[in-house]
């Protein structure tokens, strides 16, 4: 895997149209680009390697329930309300 | 004699830990759960080359912050037992994210042995680990093992115990670049300057937590003198200056420079073919996660696992009801008629914890296909499946394991409840699970539908799983509306590859989990049955409203009259004869129900059977619901031991024709199956068992929850069963 210098607060601002990862369709291949949460989920989602920059396949997902994205080659569940934290491009 | 080496086996969640552990414990004399400490730390003693070498399992964790209740204590048994070595098990499969726990461990400077577990199932992707630079990167041993094959375990001791005879030196130090070096290191100065807390922590690695504004370290700094409060502000200081440089918070860039540090090691140590393949895991996940199939799959699946309980169990369960009441007979015959050393022994003690044993297969057997389920991989599933159903019940899918681990039994359930993050939804979990229809609950079903449902035995306990789960998800719709207000916390959650189970891993798994339940029987249950047995039995001699051994001798005198009078044999005297003896057992018959209805028990009984009346519930019910809140199934127990004394029914009839043909003293039948069903569910909702409480209190810290549990519990059973019963009979059910 190719490893990207994590973007910097100031990068993401400039950077156009990242959206919540609920609006992405599921079954694509996505890169997260911030989180938006505060800081005890930012820290529970970095210890489990959903940093900046990683990339994220959208498994399964839908309007309100759950979804399921691949990462580093494992899968996560992520509840509606973290989903909507991640914001992706 | 040298001292005993501690090594702590740390890891991920899902890296094969628990196997390792079960590898490493083969050679070892003594497992044990760690009660009371967190749901699955475990730790074995064995002597190795004439050390005394103890394996501390911890809790698996990505992280060790202090943000979850897992990641402290397993960061406090690092920092306060210092164990000799920490071996950190590592999925080679998914190196960089298993390296972030690596490179905490590290900055704690523990004295490492990394695993690289799963090795062959690394390889079979086309992923190389250069397992020696890897080594040379990170300044510890690597050893590569494949837990489940049980390969490399012995090499990991080697090195471990090597290890353990040389202290981390040239271990690998994660830099975090200039500034923050800077800081780190001005901070460090100061820590060491003052003193504070040296001899507990490394001053660098306090001074890495404060920044990175760990929250129970910030505290406890906090808690300490006045010239403590000067490192805060240090600390403090020094966080702005960084976010103005960075423009990011300090948390975040050390994360990122740890992240840096492991990308830096795996882009030079791993080698991945770049793969684009629909995994077998991914096949099955699309039809199991399936929007629509998923819970249907579920349901079927639990509804299953219960059948398959219920029919393999039912041979043996009858095996073993034979040999007991063997037993008892000629244990009964060996023993002075009559005696109170009799009763005790054969009434109390074989009857009651036989009646418990009795459900030992059923338990296992359950326990086992549970554990194969998990084991699988198929457990983590189900919480994504229920998460959107739990988000509206204001939980999330998480909270669902600890809901079906409270099925084998509530107390590991409600200790699991410490994966939940958030304080609200952790204390409504707890509140809930009690209504998981727990093992110790089966002996009362199996009961009653032994002798009620024969025919649909195992929809009509599918129908109580079932209800128990409704009432949890009413009662946590209510209680999320009232007591306990707030937002709940969405979900979080690895799914692990399914993964085909061990025999040998679900059988470990099922004998932790029911040699409890054996403990139990042992010991509190014993206890139970003879407590039971005392209070039904005394006083022994009470005050008799007539003489029953006058009344005796005076019919024995009047048949030895007739008997000398009429001709041997002839239908008179056997008429005579056959009267002269249901004359003696009905008197025996009136003595004993007369001598219950005035012991301890009795008593307690007919007082609170006013208010069981109204579900159709008798007094032996009562004492039987009593003595339950022990533990559920001495309920069965106490049944038996009541039938047995009260002498309504034949001695030797087991405990279902006894309820099948007790009577109200107008005659009509005192079980209908819809009493049956009614009881079934009271048992179900009622109070949870002594222990459960006592986890509850040890959960909760809080004397008022605990006694809100119980009697929000019981007033729920009562009104649950209420309905049952009434709404039954008004349909004409019973």
């Amino acid at each position: 895997m190719e490893a990207k210098e994590a973007p910097s607060v100031h990068e993401i601002e400039v950077e156009p149209e990242p959206i919540p990862l609920t609006m992405a369709t599921p079954g694509r291949n996505v890169t997260l680009v911030a989180v938006t949460g505060g800081r005890g989920l930012k820290s529970r989602l970095y210890g489990m390697g959903i940093t900046p920059g990683v990339h994220l396949r959208i498994l399964n997902g839908g309007t309100s329930g759950p979804f399921l994205v691949l990462v580093r080659d494992f899968k996560i569940a992520l509840g509606y309300g973290v989903a909507r934290k991640l914001m992706v491009r | 004699m040298p001292k005993e080496i501690v090594i702590a086996l740390a890891g991920n969640p899902n890296c094969g830990k628990t196997s390792l552990f079960n590898n490493l414990t083969g050679t070892c004399q003594y497992v044990g759960n760690w009660p009371g400490v967190t749901v699955e730390k475990k730790e074995c003693v064995c002597s190795i080359g004439g050390r005394r070498v103890r394996i501390v399992d911890l809790p698996g964790t990505y992280s060790l912050t202090s943000n979850s209740l897992d990641e402290i204590v397993a960061r406090t048994f690092i920092l306060h037992n210092k164990p000799d070595v920490v071996i950190n098990v590592v999925d080679a499969s998914n190196l960089d994210r298993n390296l972030y726990l690596t490179a905490q461990f590290l900055e704690m400077g523990v004295n490492l042995v990394l695993c690289l577990n799963m090795i062959d199932q690394a390889e079979s992707r086309g992923v190389k680990i250069d397992a020696e630079k890897l080594s040379e990167y990170l300044g510890a041993r690597v050893v590569a093992t494949v837990a489940h094959r049980n390969k490399g375990t012995d090499q990991l001791l080697e090195a471990a115990l090597h290890a353990a005879g040389h202290p981390a030196s040239g271990q690998t130090r994660i830099r975090y670049g200039t500034e923050v070096e800077k800081e780190i290191s001005d901070l460090e100065a100061m820590i060491m300057q003052k003193g504070v807390l040296k001899d507990r922590y490394a001053p660098r690695w306090l001074a890495l937590k404060l920044l990175e504004g760990d929250e129970e370290l910030t505290k406890l700094i906090a808690d300490r003198d006045s010239t403590s409060q000067e490192i805060l502000s240090q600390t403090h200081a020094s966080c702005e200056r960084l976010k103005k440089l960075f423009s990011s918070d300090v948390e975040m860039i050390i994360i990122d420079q740890r992240y840096g540090f492991i990308t830096g090691v795996t882009k030079r140590v791993v080698s991945k073919p770049v793969e684009e393949r629909l995994l077998f895991s991914d096949r099955i996940d699309n039809i199991v996660l399936h929007r629509q199939l998923g819970i249907p799959i579920f349901l079927f699946l639990a509804w299953l696992m219960f059948k398959i309980t219920f029919t393999a169990s039912d041979p043996l369960m009858h095996m073993i009801e034979s040999g007991q009441s063997h037993l008892a007979s000629v244990v009964g015959s060996l023993l002075p008629d009559g005696s109170i050393i009799q009763g005790l022994v054969v009434d109390s003690v074989i009857e009651g914890v036989g009646s418990v044993l009795v459900f030992i297969p059923l338990i296992f057997i359950l326990f086992f296909l549970m554990a194969l389920l998990e084991d699988s991989g198929y457990m983590a599933r189900v919480a994504f499946i229920m998460d959107t159903f739990m988000q509206k019940i204001g939980l999330h899918g998480k909270a669902f394991l600890p809901m079906i681990l409270g099925f084998g039994c509530n107390i590991p359930g409600l200790m699991a409840t410490r994966t939940i993050e958030t304080h609200r939804e952790r204390l409504l979990t707890l509140m809930i699970i009690p209504f998981m229809s727990c093992s110790a609950r089966l002996p009362i079903y199996a009961v009653f539908i032994g002798a009620f449902f024969t025919e649909n035995g195992g929809t009509v306990l599918f129908s109580l799983y079932l209800l128990g789960i409704v009432t949890a998800v009413v009662m946590a719709k209510i209680l999320g509306k009232t007591a306990f207000r707030g937002e709940s916390s969405p979900l979080l959650l690895e799914l692990p590859p399914y993964r085909m189970p061990s025999i040998k891993g679900a059988v470990l798994h099922t004998w932790s989990r029911g040699k409890l339940y054996l403990r139990k029987a042992a010991t509190v249950i014993l206890g139970g049955c003879i407590l039971v047995w005392f209070l039904s039995n005394f006083p022994w001699q009470p005050d008799y409203s007539r003489d029953y051994e006058a009344l005796e001798k005076e019919a024995a005198t009047r048949w030895n009259a007739a008997a000398d009078r009429l001709p041997t044999g002839s239908i008179t005297y056997q008429a005579e004869q056959e009267r002269f003896q249901q004359y003696i057992q009905d008197l025996d018959t009136q003595r004993k129900s007369e001598k219950l209805l005035k012991s301890y028990a009795g008593t307690v009984g007919k007082e609170i059977e006013p208010f069981l009346r109204p579900l159709g519930f008798d007094w032996k019910i009562g004492i039987s619901l009593l003595t339950g809140i022990v533990g559920k199934e001495i309920f069965v127990g106490t049944l038996s031991t009541l039938y047995a004394v009260s002498g309504t029914v034949d001695d030797s009839a087991s405990l279902r024709t006894a309820i099948q043909q007790d009577t109200w003293s107008d005659g009509r039948k005192v079980y209908t199956p819809l009493t049956a069903f009614a009881l079934m569910v009271f048992c179900l909702l009622y109070i949870p068992c002594l222990a459960a409480i006592g986890t509850i209190f040890q959960e909760t810290h809080s004397l008022k929850w605990t006694l809100f549990a119980v009697s929000y519990t019981t007033a729920v059973a009562w009104i649950v069963s209420f309905l049952i019963y009434q709404g039954g009979r008004l349909l004409g059910l019973g």
